[in-house]
């Protein structure tokens, strides 16, 4: 059966002498997709996007891009259906931002008029005609996204394109990065170090930490892992549990509290009766909300601060 | 003394030193060729000759080699863009000091080395006599001071233009005009001819019977005004460089 | 339709603009003929050849010492525009075969040297003019320049692989210097048809107008070193990971 997704890695591993930057990453980004990479600053990102590249050659394991090995061979064709945006933007400072785009129009073999759309696209059209060396970081962040639009690719690898965008541009870089899917059918892996953002663009979701994946699905699924529970406070805990357990419910103790799953309301009353009842004195019922950001971090570790 | 412990630490893994050694080693080749096979009247002018070839090749090759130096030095802040960092925990003017403190210890270590070898050369031809401990002390002096104006001048350069093509460019004049001022005259009051207004040694060739006979320069008044413009030269390099330098908005 | 090669060299010439870096090819040999003619003219009593006399003042130097690092400095200018700014990450995604990318450069190399040894050339023929000489302008000088020429492009690969793989600036200058002066030992020795420095000096006869040079091993020798080296760079595009710093 052939491969819905645009992107596959298998067992992609990257290694710097003995470190392992990237371990057995397998990535899957369906077609037409908003695939947010996560993790913390040094999980792998960068390396594992510039795997997908060429830029760097995997220690181990294999990638498809449109359904094609990343060879030596291969290597043209998929970068003229691939445009990127890695690490810092590239750039000649001596150079205008328009020149600097007829540089990448030229090699990419592209037609001109794609210069004028994409600088219109990153609302960089008045500053065309300025040398990139008086750009703000801002611009120069908008000119790199403006060359990887160049000849409207399949498929675009940005990596962490909000870096130096004041809030303004940030949003206005999500909304953007929202539209391509529908409006030129580009896929887009983006990857960034916040969740609210990935959250905020992206439909599917990928967790990198410490090189490993540890998390990959739609951002749907991830947030129903964001799920809600009923927290107890009681007298009696441990008989309690028994109890619950007897009628089929699995609870967990933390701390001084009970956690159930989530019930309705009849169920509650219920269940308060018959620990009553039971002669356990009940002293609290909470609704807890587990946040993303709470599963966020338990996928990363905590110690790996945002 | 911290300051400079950080530049010392900036460019380790950069292989100024090796690359420094290697533009030694070639003048050393130069040296060991030219004096190949002496002839007995070689061999008792030796330690004389010595001190007339040493400034003839360093107006050909110092200039080159200080513009590697300085852009070497200069460059790992344009690459970096460190400059704004770096103005924030020291000012200008110590970061400018620092390095050209820098430089100027990789001058006196070079210039050292090629002393050294110059002594070892003569031991090992068996010139006839001791080298003069003056004549040697104060050519190495001269030579490094020489050094120093260059080196100012081409940190001054890389440190101003992010396009290094223009200080290199500078130095590779300047080799070229030091070679011309070795056929015009003995002085000149350009900082690329300070090696040749700073030779203590002179040749004299007779066109007739081809002796050669080396003499101790006898310093005409504008010959030593020529050579007191070295150390003009390192005043105006340093201090004009040090006020652009605090003035450059990065 | 353009070829990738094609590509690729347009897009080095549009890298190049706005950058006055060919004013050293104009500039060095201007000093250099100046100071060549001058010596000429205040030598003439004992340089009595004319023509090849002239050559001997204006070649020396320039070609030893001074055309080797000029190459090397413009090989040096044209890898650092890859080698700032990040750009290693862009260039090495343009969808362009890296020999592509690589002769994309090397052309540009070879153009500047050609045309610099034409301005070589040209100064020579006013400075003979302007000097005042009689006989007519050696037809030899066409072997010099042709010669010269390949030589220089073989200094332009040996200089391409060595700033391609030293990120700094100056370090292949020095490299291009020490080769030159080298040189003038190897040629001494004898050897110059074997070391890239000296194909051009002996090619383009520095100093010595009269020389014989084996023709048939300078050409094969230039292209030795023109295909080891153009290999040995696309092999280091291929193999080793560039990061863009």
């Amino acid at each position: 059966m052939p491969t819905q997704n645009l992107v596959e890695t298998h067992n992609l591993t990257k290694e710097y002498g003995k470190v392992r930057c990237v371990d057995s990453v397998n990535m899957q980004v369906p077609s037409g997709a908003v695939y947010g990479f996560l993790g913390p600053n040094g999980a792998g990102k960068s390396t594992t996007l510039k795997m997908l590249l060429g830029l760097a050659k995997p220690t181990a394991g294999d990638i498809t891009l449109f359904g094609m090995p990343v060879k030596e061979k291969t290597r043209m064709k998929l970068l003229k259906q691939t445009g990127s945006l890695i690490e810092s933007p590239s750039y000649y400072g001596h150079l205008t931002g328009e020149e600097n785009l007829q540089i990448i129009q030229t090699l990419k073999g592209c037609s001109e008029k794609d210069i004028d759309k994409v600088l219109k696209i990153v609302r960089l059209e008045d500053a065309r005609k300025k040398l990139v060396n008086h750009y703000s970081l801002g611009m120069k962040q908008r000119l790199g996204l403006a060359a990887a639009l160049l000849g409207f690719p399949k498929l675009l690898i940005l990596d962490e394109p909000t870096n130096g965008l004041d809030p303004a541009g940030i949003q206005e870089m999500r909304e953007l990065i929202c539209t391509l899917p529908s409006e030129y059918g580009i896929t887009v892996i983006v990857s960034s170090h916040l969740l609210s953002e990935i959250d905020q663009m992206a439909d599917h979701v990928g967790i990198i930490r410490k090189g490993g994946l540890v998390y990959q699905n739609t951002l749907e699924s991830l947030h129903s892992h964001a799920k809600q529970q009923i927290a107890l406070r009681v007298s009696h805990p441990a008989i309690a549990l028994d109890l619950l357990r007897q009628d089929g419910i699995t609870a967990a103790q933390e701390e001084d509290y009970l956690l159930l799953p989530m019930m309705d309301d009849a169920y509650v009353a219920n269940l308060c009766k018959q620990l009553v009842s039971q002669n356990i004195s009940l002293y609290r019922i909470e609704k807890r909300e587990k946040s993303l950001e709470d599963i966020f971090l338990s996928l990363t570790g905590k110690e790996s601060s945002l | 003394m911290i300051t400079l412990l950080m530049e010392w630490k900036k460019i380790k893994r950069k292989k100024v030193g090796l690359t420094m050694c290697a533009l030694m080693g070639i003048q050393f080749a130069w040296h060991f060729w030219a004096a190949r096979n002496p002839s007995e009247k070689e061999l008792l002018q030796g330690w004389l000759g010595n001190l007339q070839t040493q400034p003839l090749l360093c107006a050909i090759m110092m200039p080159t080699v200080m513009s590697v130096l300085a852009s070497r030095l200069a460059d790992i802040e344009h690459k970096g863009n460190t400059y704004k960092q770096l103005k924030t925990l020291r000012t200008a003017g110590t970061l400018y000091h620092v390095k050209v403190l820098c430089g100027f210890l990789f001058i006196l270590a070079m210039t050292a080395a090629n002393y050294l070898f110059l002594l070892a050369l003569g031991y090992l031809h068996g010139y006839v006599g001791d080298p003069d401990p003056k004549a040697y002390l104060l050519s190495f002096a001269l030579q490094s001071a020489c050094c120093l104006s260059l080196y100012l001048l081409q940190l001054d350069l890389s440190l101003l233009f992010f396009n290094q093509m223009i200080p290199l460019v500078v130095g590779l004049c300047g080799s070229m005009l030091g070679v011309i001022l070795m056929y015009l005259k003995t002085y000149s009051f350009l900082p690329w001819g300070g090696f040749l207004s700073s030779a203590i040694v002179m040749m004299d060739w007779n066109r007739d019977t081809k002796v050669v006979t080396y003499y101790y320069r006898d310093f005409s008044s504008i010959e030593f005004l020529a050579l007191t413009m070295v150390a003009v030269w390192i005043i105006v390099f340093y201090t004009v460089g040090r006020i652009l330098f605090t003035r450059k908005e990065s | 339709m353009k070829t990738s090669y094609g590509k690729a060299v347009h897009a080095e010439r549009l890298k190049l603009r706005r950058s006055p870096v060919w004013l050293a090819f104009i500039a060095l040999p201007i000093i250099s003929a100046f100071f060549g003619t001058c010596n000429y003219v205040l030598n003439i009593e004992i340089l009595k050849k004319e023509w090849f006399s002239l050559w001997t003042q204006h070649s020396l130097f320039l070609c030893y010492f001074f055309m080797p690092a000029l190459i090397g400095t413009y090989c040096s200018y044209l890898w650092r525009l890859e080698h700032t700014r990040h750009n290693w990450n862009s260039f090495l995604t343009s969808p362009l075969p890296l020999w592509a990318l690589y002769f994309g450069k090397l052309t540009q190399a070879v153009c500047m040297t050609v045309l610099g040894n034409a301005w070589i050339f040209f100064l020579y023929y006013i400075c003979g003019k302007i000097a005042g000489l009689a006989s007519p302008f050696p037809k030899e000088a066409m072997s010099w320049f042709f010669f010269g020429t390949v030589g220089a492009v073989a200094i332009c690969c040996v200089q391409l692989f060595f700033s391609l793989i030293i990120r700094s600036f100056a370090i292949p200058i020095g490299i291009a210097m020490a080769g030159g002066i080298f040189g003038l030992l190897i040629t001494n020795k004898g050897w110059g048809l074997r070391y890239p420095y000296s194909l051009y000096s002996v090619g383009m006869r520095a100093n010595n107008p009269n020389l014989e040079i084996d023709m048939s091993a300078h050409l094969v020798n230039s292209l030795t070193y023109f295909f080891l080296f153009t290999a040995l760079s696309i092999l280091w595009l291929r193999k080793h990971e560039i990061s863009a710093n």
